[in-house]
């Protein structure tokens, strides 16, 4: 890149061509104010609060800062005379229009304008008299926003986060000159218009014009304390920076630095929050008493637990415990629970909620790709040359990877969405298949035939890069159209014009995001998501890959860190005698050989009468798509259940021992999301109460049942599990940076951002016979 | 809701773009042309084929003096607001239209002949006041001037009436 010099303020500074007046001052240290520019936006030259004076010889001329490029040469005042006339009388405009009611707005302490005000000394009173904006205050039923356009300074923060952040296009700007004003399309409410409840525009609003219903009139910005740590309500990982007031989290921000989301939150992420705050939340361990429970102290709470589990283990045998881990818990967590069945209970029964979705993730990518989870990262979604979002209403439920889908689609890629109904990411998409329920096997199977059929697959690639296409290609003969256009639901023209548009653009982008209400695909499901990007020379480059996220907040962690039945971990098999002798070396004690059962299975042996006790972990039974008369059931069967939660749920009435956790936002820990990035939980919030951390409470019962398993620190653990994860080799708990480390780690703590091409000598992506 | 003429021409014009939101505000007119204004629905069906979001299209359109958001009447007057005219007696030229129509800017008579709007500068500044009826311009507006239009305009619209009464 060419280099221009120029001279700010007298200062000579040197940057590349192309950077704008704003950007080189902020290498000089020299600050530039500015309202309606944002580093994480479009540039929009709407306020030129940002002025600057261009001198050029005899003459000058003013010009907005943080759109103007540099020029060689160039020189930049940027706080002379003229330039503090112009930003003053700017800044009485502005003022001369808006309400002035910082006493009593939500926004002071934290508002844009205000600190500029404050900054140049302007008072609202220089052009009094004029005419003057009266909206309706608060004429929106939104249930997350609360508008007051009267306090709007046009800075259009809000159209642009909407439209270029989620997509979503609901703000615009309508009529011009005085009478423009911020609406939405044909002035419908929001809902109406399309929000999906992102939070952006309150988010990027300098004032309070677009702000929070959460605290309004409750609280002063200033009282609230912010902390930013991981959001572990799906499996996107996203950063949040939670506003938090004494016990309370009062609202959420995203924050710009997480290379996951950057700054993008869901609706999940950003107003679902009330089980925290909940008058529900479990203060103290609890024992049954009599039909009710009574609340107890920590200690003979974690005492009873250990020797209850321990009285079933002696009498019935390990293999009559399971224990069953939530969605939410940190990886030190998830470790700890499958060493306390297989050290301390003598059994394999461990499992998570989303165990036995993520397991066949795991069995069908790692065996064709060699990397057995999310090849890509989510950032790499926008870059697709053609998107394939197969699974759960990808907005509702992996809103990150939506958006930048997306994103792909506004640049000018192919969507397509394949979904039993319409859903948000149908909106912008190409094509919406309505696909049967379930059904995405018998359509990926569908799109390989037509390409294979078609000859529409890289052959260079699969030459270079593969091995064993023709196994598949013989297979996939044997497999008629007419069974895969019944399962389907589609015509066999939608499927092969599907398969022509999906190909016709490369990188091709595979995205399957995991639904829980939907039963577990099988293993031949994600090879062949893997064949269809190999077929399409999409495997291990950047913006294509096979994209496949799990359901809970740490679903990847759960079963990386061994919690769930089939695998120690680290991924090896429990069934494999080699493995489990290298845990007995390392814990003193070898896991059974036995092997375990998945939570579906261990329901079953509860009915059968064979499974007598149960430690549920932040799970609540009766959200597990069961019957409820089955769960009832079940749960009144169990001579010993153990119930540990953070917000009392319907198990609490069978339980007979309840212990009291912490929600993730007020626990340490390290959790690792769906693009296998490891990242640092941080305590954002304290809750006076015998409530502890799951990791805390897990040790308690480990320690009582056997002193030599407890776990000394956080870090400790995650190091004594980084020795039986290779994904994690090396890896130490303090050395995880803010932006976290995505798996497979090399020794020397580097991560891996995504698939790459498998190298020469190496071993190659691997085609799988195709079976319906 | 589109006549399938009018949506296989606009189809066409559309078609014929390198982006299609180059044509914008082309179909904006076309469509206006034969509804009298765009209707919420209208924008919507605009928006879906110059595939936009209909936001988009709502910016364009609230932005443009032009494109009417709302029904309109049979002649539209646009009444120049801008420096020169302003200077020339816009204001009382407009006083005169709005006694003479019985409406206020904004307003449409109540027998659907004539809207009064607001316009930017329409470039006649050597010709001030002036305005537009219909997209045609009139300078050097007097109050006699804008009597004698408004008059022609009314007996125009009445004899056709009676055309189509009488053929009908």
């Amino acid at each position: 890149m060419a280099k221009v010099t120029l001279k700010i303020n007298g200062q000579e500074v040197e940057v590349e061509k192309g950077t704008t007046i704003l950007e080189a001052a902020k290498q000089l240290g020299i600050y530039i104010p500015t309202l309606c520019y944002h580093p994480y936006l479009p540039l929009e030259e709407a306020c030129r609060i940002c002025v600057v004076e261009d001198i050029r010889g005899g003459w000058s001329t003013l010009v907005a800062g943080c759109v103007f490029p540099v020029r060689n040469g160039m020189v930049i005042e940027t706080e002379s005379e003229k330039v503090i006339e112009s930003r003053r009388t700017i800044m009485e405009l502005l003022l001369s229009d808006h309400p002035n009611d910082c006493m009593t707005c939500y926004a002071t302490g934290e508002c844009e304008l205000q600190d500029m005000a404050y900054l140049y000394k302007v008072k609202p009173t220089a052009f009094e008299g004029g005419e003057r904006h009266k909206y309706e205050i608060d004429p929106d039923p939104n249930p997350e926003l609360h508008l007051n356009m009267n306090k709007c300074i046009l800075c259009r923060r809000c159209i642009r986060a909407c439209s270029e952040i989620q997509g979503a296009d609901v703000w615009t700007k309508v009529g011009r000159g005085f009478d423009q004003r911020i609406s939405t399309a044909f002035d419908l409410p929001t809902m109406e218009a399309g929000c999906e409840l992102c939070g952006h525009c309150v988010d990027f609003c300098p004032v309070d014009a677009i702000g929070w219903r959460r605290g309004r009139d409750e609280v002063r910005s200033w009282q609230l304390k912010p902390c930013a740590t991981v959001c572990l309500q799906c499996s996107m990982g996203c950063r949040a920076a939670y506003d938090v007031l004494d016990e309370k989290v009062v609202r959420v921000r995203g924050d710009f630095a997480s290379p996951a989301n950057m700054g993008a939150l869901c609706k999940m992420g950003r107003f679902n929050f009330d089980f925290i705050n909940s008058p529900d939340r479990v203060r103290t361990a609890c024992l049954k008493d009599g039909d009710g429970l009574a609340p107890c102290s920590l200690e003979d709470g974690l005492k009873t637990a250990a020797s209850a589990l321990e009285k079933v283990r002696d009498t019935d045998g390990g293999n009559a415990i399971g224990v069953v881990c939530g969605g939410m818990l940190t990886n030190e967590e998830y470790y700890l629970a499958q060493k306390l069945a297989r050290g301390a209970l003598a059994c394999n029964n461990v499992d998570n909620i989303d165990g036995p979705w993520q397991q066949v993730i795991y069995d069908g990518l790692a065996s064709s790709t060699g990397l057995g989870a999310m090849s890509n990262t989510l950032g790499d979604i926008a870059k697709a040359g053609a998107v394939l979002a197969l699974g759960a209403d990808t907005i509702e439920k992996h809103a990150i990877a939506g958006i930048r889908a997306r994103k792909a689609s506004r640049q000018g890629g192919i969507l397509i969405v394949a979904h039993p109904q319409q859903v948000p990411l149908t909106k912008t998409a190409t094509k919406h298949l309505a696909v049967k329920e379930g059904s995405e096997d018998a359509l990926v199977l569908g799109l390989i035939k037509t390409i294979i059929e078609e000859e529409l697959y890289d052959k260079d690639y699969l030459e270079q890069y593969t091995q064993e296409f023709d196994k598949l290609q013989r297979n996939i003969e044997k497999i008629g159209m007419g069974e895969l256009t019944e399962k389907t639901g589609l015509g066999e023209q939608e499927i092969r014009e599907t398969a022509q548009l999906y190909a016709s653009k490369k990188p091709a982008c595979l995205i399957y995001g995991v639904d829980r209400k939907t039963a577990p695909l099988n293993e031949t499901f994600y090879r062949m998501c893997a064949a269809l990007q190999m077929l399409l020379g999409s495997l291990g480059v950047e913006g294509g890959g096979v994209n496949v996220m799990g359901c809970t907040g740490n679903a990847q962690g759960a079963i990386d860190f061994g919690a769930v039945a089939k695998y120690l971990p680290g991924y090896s098999p429990v069934t494999r005698a080699a493995a489990r002798k290298t845990v007995g070396k390392l814990w003193g004690v070898e896991p059974s050989d036995q092997g375990g059962l998945s939570w579906p299975e261990m329901f079953e042996a509860i009915e059968k009468g064979e499974m007598k006790a149960l430690y549920l972990i932040g799970v609540d039974p009766f959200e597990l798509g069961y019957p409820r008369a089955k769960v009832e059931g079940a749960l009144s069967r169990l001579s010993l259940l153990v119930v540990q939660d953070c917000v009392k749920n319907r198990a609490f009435d069978y339980a007979h021992v309840v212990l009291p956790s912490l929600s993730f936002i007020e626990k340490e820990g390290t959790a690792t999301n769906c693009e296998r990035r490891v990242q640092r939980l941080h305590k954002a919030l304290t809750i006076c109460s015998d409530a502890r951390s799951d990791f805390e409470l897990i040790n308690g019962v480990l320690s009582n049942l056997n002193p030599e398993l407890k776990a000394e620190s956080l870090a400790a653990t995650f190091a004594e599990a980084v020795q039986l994860i290779k994904e994690l080799d090396g890896l130490s708990f303090e050395q995880i940076p803010d932006e976290g480390v995505q798996w497979p780690v090399d020794g020397a703590g580097a991560g891996t951002v995504r698939l790459g091409l498998p190298e020469e000598e190496k071993a190659r992506f691997k085609f799988y016979a195709a079976r319906l | 809701m589109l006549p399938d003429q009018l949506r296989q021409h606009l189809q066409k014009v559309i078609s014929e773009a390198e982006y299609p939101r180059e044509k914008a505000i082309e179909v904006m007119y076309e469509i206006q042309k034969h509804f009298g204004y765009m209707s919420d629905a209208a924008m919507q069906e605009a928006a879906r084929l110059l595939t936009m979001a209909p936001v988009e299209l709502e910016e364009l359109a609230t932005f443009y003096d032009f494109i009417f958001r709302e029904p309109v009447g049979k002649y539209v007057i646009q009444i120049c607001d801008s420096a020169m005219c302003w200077l020339d007696g816009y204001e009382s030229i407009l006083e005169h239209l709005c006694a003479r129509l019985n409406i206020r800017l904004g307003e449409t008579t109540s027998d659907g002949l004539f809207t009064l709007l607001p316009a930017c500068c329409i470039g006649y500044c050597d010709r001030s006041p002036a305005m537009l009826i219909n997209r045609r311009v009139y300078g050097r507006l007097t109050a006699e001037k804008i009597d004698r239009i408004l008059d022609r305009l009314r007996s125009l619209a009445e004899s056709v009436q009676t055309d189509q009464a009488t053929m009908s």
